[in-house]
């Protein structure tokens, strides 16, 4: 999975990390099972500090995403919908709320969600 | 022999500054060219190729001129100082002279692009490939080869320890050059292992190909540069303890050395080259259109927050960026220390060509005056002195060997241990017996050492 972080964004580079680690499982572009690199190897590459890459790491260990072992490395893990957090339905609340403000119906949000889900599908991403 | 050296040495960076130089008109994997971020289609442009053929031909006019100023190092009797002052010089305008040529044919292209209207994206965004980033230190030859290397470098040290008589022609501290720069070689294979790729086009797949054959490459060069380091270690140090005074096979063994080693790079570096070009998909390819940020080939970018980028101007290796607080920093401590070590290399040097060597008799004693190497002699130890018109062969072991001089403790073939106090091809030469060395002087014509001949005499 090819990661693009902006540097000049005001999105915080952790954040950037965690939802590019989304993005990636859900194209399917990151499989189930797959090890990422370690902390230090990916902080060296993208030229940030190791805590930075802890910090999203850690994110994405909360939210069920990823799971740590010692001989395996960081590896992305089979999603169970019981572990959705509450600040999924937050985040999907907000998003929500902003079609509402941009005056888009149930119709309209259910056409974008169809077409992104077609997305992920399309680059072999979980059904 | 160090005009000759000096010399060597300036005409050496010269033919890499040319070579890299001219590598950087043709387009790199990363789009470059003439470090300017082009599409490979936009390259392909007759106005692209006619500036490039136009910087080409500047750097080769300007690197025909420099060789003929090389040719100053051939004066004969320059003063050592004068020597060294004369190849920084030339190595700065060398340096700055190719940076110049190259930032005026860059800024045309860049003028150039600008008028096209070619824009790649965000320079700020950075890419990282994360199969790329796992795997790519286990593409690379483990770093547990180069341990046996590593430990026979000890092999010297371990003899000389076993037989301390041998200390005499490879002190202990020389022994330790050979796992010094071992070590630098594990340092530079580990640098290897784990450096920045940047991600050459947005499909993964040949993103893990291509590195995987680049990281291969040049892990095996690597080590097969560091087995031959450690050959010719091998064969220095035993040349040094067997006989010092026969370096005919330490030459022969270093012309060799010298060709393997160029071969060995630039076969790497041709495969990969190759393997850019066969694997790059121009509809695939990752342009990072970060032009302005570069100047006279350094980097400036406030909002990257790498300290150290890839070069992109002449050679391989990395760069501070002058844009991050900290890249600034190093940057100057590094300048800094280049500048001081050059100063006091000058200054070392000044001293000697200023000073020279002078003989004062102090009653029971005779002192010799030169910077760093004085000494004093016991005329009580003083057991013959004797004339010679020819030096005998000799290594040195601490001391100057300079063009003009050669000061301080060298080995001499047929007397042993020495003190050195020479004005090189100035005979007669004094050798003076003490007690347990040999004192070889003369003065800077055959007058002066006829009165060093006096001072001695009269002592003994």
């Amino acid at each position: 999975m090819i990661m693009e972080l902006d540097f000049t964004g005001d999105v915080p580079i952790y954040l950037q990390i965690r939802n590019q680690v989304v993005l990636g499982i859900a194209r399917g572009e990151l499989k189930i099972g797959e090890t990422l690199p370690t902390v230090r190897q990916l902080a060296s590459d993208i030229g940030v500090n190791p805590m930075t890459v802890n910090k999203a790491y850690a994110i994405l260990r909360q939210d069920g995403l990823i799971q740590t072992d010692r001989r395996q490395g960081t590896q992305v893990c089979e999603f169970q919908k019981e572990k959705i957090t509450e600040s999924f339905y937050k985040n999907l609340e907000l998003v929500l709320a902003e079609a509402v403000v941009y005056k888009l119906g149930e119709d309209d949000i259910e056409q974008l969600i169809f077409d992104i889900f077609k997305n992920f599908n399309q680059r072999g991403g979980i059904k | 022999m160090m005009q000759l050296i000096l010399s060597a040495v300036c005409l050496v960076l010269l033919v890499i500054v040319l070579i890299s130089g001219l590598s950087l008109a043709s387009q790199k994997a990363n789009g470059k060219l003439l470090v300017v971020s082009l599409s490979r289609a936009d390259a392909q442009h007759p106005e692209v190729g006619k500036i490039t053929a136009d910087y080409k031909r500047k750097l080769c006019l300007g690197g025909g001129l420099a060789a003929l100023l090389s040719l100053v190092f051939l004066i004969p009797g320059l003063p050592d100082s004068l020597a060294f002052f004369l190849m920084t010089a030339f190595m700065a305008l060398v340096l700055g002279g190719s940076t110049i040529i190259l930032e005026h044919s860059r800024m045309r292209l860049l003028a150039f692009k600008k008028e096209q209207g070619w824009i790649y994206g965000n320079p700020q965004v950075i890419r990282v490939d994360t199969a790329v980033s796992r795997d790519k230190k286990s593409y690379s030859a483990q770093l547990a080869y180069l341990l046996p290397p590593l430990a026979l470098s000890f092999l010297p040290l371990a003899w000389i320890i076993g037989k301390p008589q041998l200390q005499v022609n490879l002190p202990i501290y020389g022994a330790l050059l050979g796992p010094f720069f071992m070590a630098i070689h594990l340092w530079i294979h580990h640098w290897i292992q784990n450096r920045h790729i940047s991600i050459p086009t947005v499909d993964p797949e040949r993103n893990a190909a291509l590195v995987k054959l680049e990281q291969r490459e040049l892990s095996r060069a690597s080590l097969w540069l560091t087995w031959l380091s450690l050959v010719f270690w091998l064969i220095l140090s035993f040349q040094v303890i067997w006989d010092p005074f026969d370096m005919m096979i330490l030459a022969v063994a270093s012309v060799l050395l010298i060709a393997v080693d160029l071969c060995i790079v630039l076969r790497a570096a041709g495969r990969i080259r190759l393997s850019q070009i066969l694997y790059c998909d121009p509809g695939k390819e990752i342009i990072v259109d970060d032009d302005y940020f570069w100047h006279y080939g350094s980097y400036n970018n406030p909002s990257d927050p790498r300290v150290m980028v890839e070069k992109q101007s002449f050679g391989g290796g990395m760069i501070f960026n002058l844009g991050n607080p900290r890249g600034r920093l190093y940057n100057r401590l590094v300048l800094g220390a280049v500048g001081i070590f050059i100063a006091l290399i000058l200054g070392f040097m000044l001293s000697f060509d200023l000073g020279g060597i002078k003989v004062v008799d102090q009653g029971t004693v005779i002192r010799v005056d030169v910077p760093v190497f004085g000494t004093i002699v016991n005329k009580a130890d003083i057991e013959s002195v004797s004339i010679i018109d020819q030096m005998p062969k000799s290594i040195r072991t601490n001391g100057l060997g300079g063009s003009n001089l050669s000061l301080g403790q060298f080995t001499a073939q047929g007397y042993g241990k020495s003190l050195f106090f020479i004005h090189n091809d100035q005979s007669p030469y004094i050798v003076i017996k003490l007690r347990d060395k040999y004192l070889f002087i003369n003065g800077r014509d055959r007058v002066e050492t006829e009165e060093i001949l006096g001072i001695f005499k009269t002592g003994r």
